[in-house]
């Protein structure tokens, strides 16, 4: 389910669910039509796209549920897309080691976090054991 | 008198004047079984609910569900009754039975005996007062465990329904001899990936496949964790000695993966499906069967 809401700034904020594997499909196009209101290429909103699938996956794989909340911002000089992943699940332990890559508690690639920070502009971690994570990436349409 | 008859022991949240009363009341249950239970079923009837049931599957089950109604409310324990509405439930459901009418049916029973209640007890309004709130809270409990069970029933088959459409949607094509196809449309979930690949090596075993080629185009999400089990599938069918062919990776995506850091050597891709099937042909030596015979149906 998807909410639209406008905020005074007239940018547009979506937030989605993340329950099951389909929220994430729901996510990525949620994510790509924003992205393609800022004018981002093709392959920007395939990145885009992929660092959606990767922080909404995580939240599905480590914290069973939680939220996924786009956004078009704007820095005073260009405009982005910010991509807000937070859940209330475990938290991350080793927080560098997991944001430095290859490291991974599932069998997994261990390469999400680091991926998605490599492919976007910025990026921020929020966790503590016991208290969720929420990982906050902006890419600026340059 | 702190126990009950019985091998079961109370709920040690109810008090003892709780349980004397819900003895009372048991006792009243059980010697009105035949009238209650026909009450009941009647006004099951009148409801319209069960339609898919006959008078007589509903009365047998009225009586069940009658008796293991008044067990739990003696005992104080829902395990029998649990397994009863799920054992039910598994009976009923694929008869098209609804989670209204489960929840009807028991509201019914729950009124049908608190009337009985207040027609016994109505010259003691005190003692009516306090029967009933003996038993209301115990009906509540039991129309609820009755309730869930049927859900989580429900809830149970139609996972068991979406497996099963699952391993339909993803059909292993043997378009040659020892050429298999495997066009995956979707999303691909950890679940879903696992049965991919078991599908897919099954099918490598049986046919003898030599050479797999495993369309993505149709995949919904792609990202780190699809690409490696997709790394994963192809791996495995490497050591069942068939090569895999992956189609269908947009060059955005396949830049985005390589971005993240996802190794895609390991992927023998191919731009699109027609191209992959060629590609295969190649490998598994068409061209030397055409120089045997032209009328080989194979397009240049
Ligand atoms: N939302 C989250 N909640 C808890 N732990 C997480 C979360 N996201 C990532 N992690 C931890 O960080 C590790 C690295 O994540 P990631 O880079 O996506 O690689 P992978 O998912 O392949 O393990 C994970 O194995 C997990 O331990
Ligand atoms: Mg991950």
């Amino acid at each position: 389910m998807t909410k639209l809401i406008s905020r005074d700034s007239g940018l547009e904020q979506v937030r989605i669910p993340i329950h099951s594997d389909i929220d994430i499909v729901s996510a990525r196009h949620a994510g790509r039509s924003l992205a393609e209101q800022v004018g981002f290429s093709s392959s920007e909103l395939t990145l885009i796209a992929t660092a959606i699938s990767e922080l909404a996956r995580n939240i599905i794989e480590y914290a069973k549920f939680g939220e996924v909340t786009l956004e078009i911002v704007n820095n005073g000089s260009v405009n982005g897309v910010r991509i807000t992943a937070s859940d209330t699940g475990p938290g991350i332990s080793n927080i560098e080691m997991a944001v430095r890559g290859g490291y991974s508690t599932s069998g997994g690639l261990g390469l999400g976090l680091a991926g998605v920070r490599h492919i976007m502009d910025n990026f921020d971690l929020q966790s503590a054991p016991g208290s969720g994570t929420c990982v906050t990436v902006t890419k600026w349409k340059l | 008198m702190g126990t009950v008859k019985g091998k079961k022991s109370v709920n040690p949240a109810m008090t003892e004047s709780t349980v004397a009363l819900l003895r009372e009341l048991v006792a009243h249950l059980r010697d009105n079984r035949t009238e209650l239970r026909e009450e009941w079923a009647r006004r099951i009837t009148e409801a319209r609910l069960l339609t898919a049931m006959t008078k007589e599957e509903i009365f047998a089950e009225a009586t069940s569900v009658y008796d293991n109604y008044v067990e739990a409310l003696e005992t104080g324990t829902f395990e029998a009754l649990q397994a009863y509405a799920r054992n039910l439930s598994e009976r009923i459901i694929p008869r098209g039975v609804e989670t209204d009418e489960v929840v009807g049916i028991v509201l019914l029973l729950r009124d049908v005996l608190a009337r009985s209640l207040f027609g016994k007890y109505r010259s003691d309004f005190d003692l009516l007062n306090r029967i009933l709130d003996a038993y209301e809270p115990a009906a509540n409990r039991i129309a609820n465990t009755v309730a869930v069970g049927f859900v989580q029933e429900r809830e149970r088959i139609i996972r068991e329904q979406q497996e099963a459409i699952r391993e339909l949607s993803t059909p292993v094509l043997q378009v040659r001899e020892r050429l298999l196809i495997l066009p995956i449309i979707g999303v691909i979930d950890p679940l879903r990936a696992r049965q991919l690949t078991e599908q897919l090596l099954q099918a490598i075993r049986a046919n003898r496949a030599r050479v797999v080629v495993i369309d993505i185009t149709g995949v919904a999400e792609m990202d780190s964790h699809v690409a490696n089990h997709l790394v994963q599938t192809v791996e495995a069918s490497r050591l069942l000695g068939a090569t895999v062919i992956v189609t269908g990776l947009s060059p955005d995506i396949a830049q985005t993966l390589v971005n993240i850091g996802v190794d895609l050597t390991k992927m023998n891709t191919v731009g699109d499906l027609q191209g992959g099937i060629e590609e295969a042909e190649r490998l598994l030596g068409y061209k030397v069967v055409m120089h045997d015979s032209d009328s080989g149906g194979k397009k240049s």
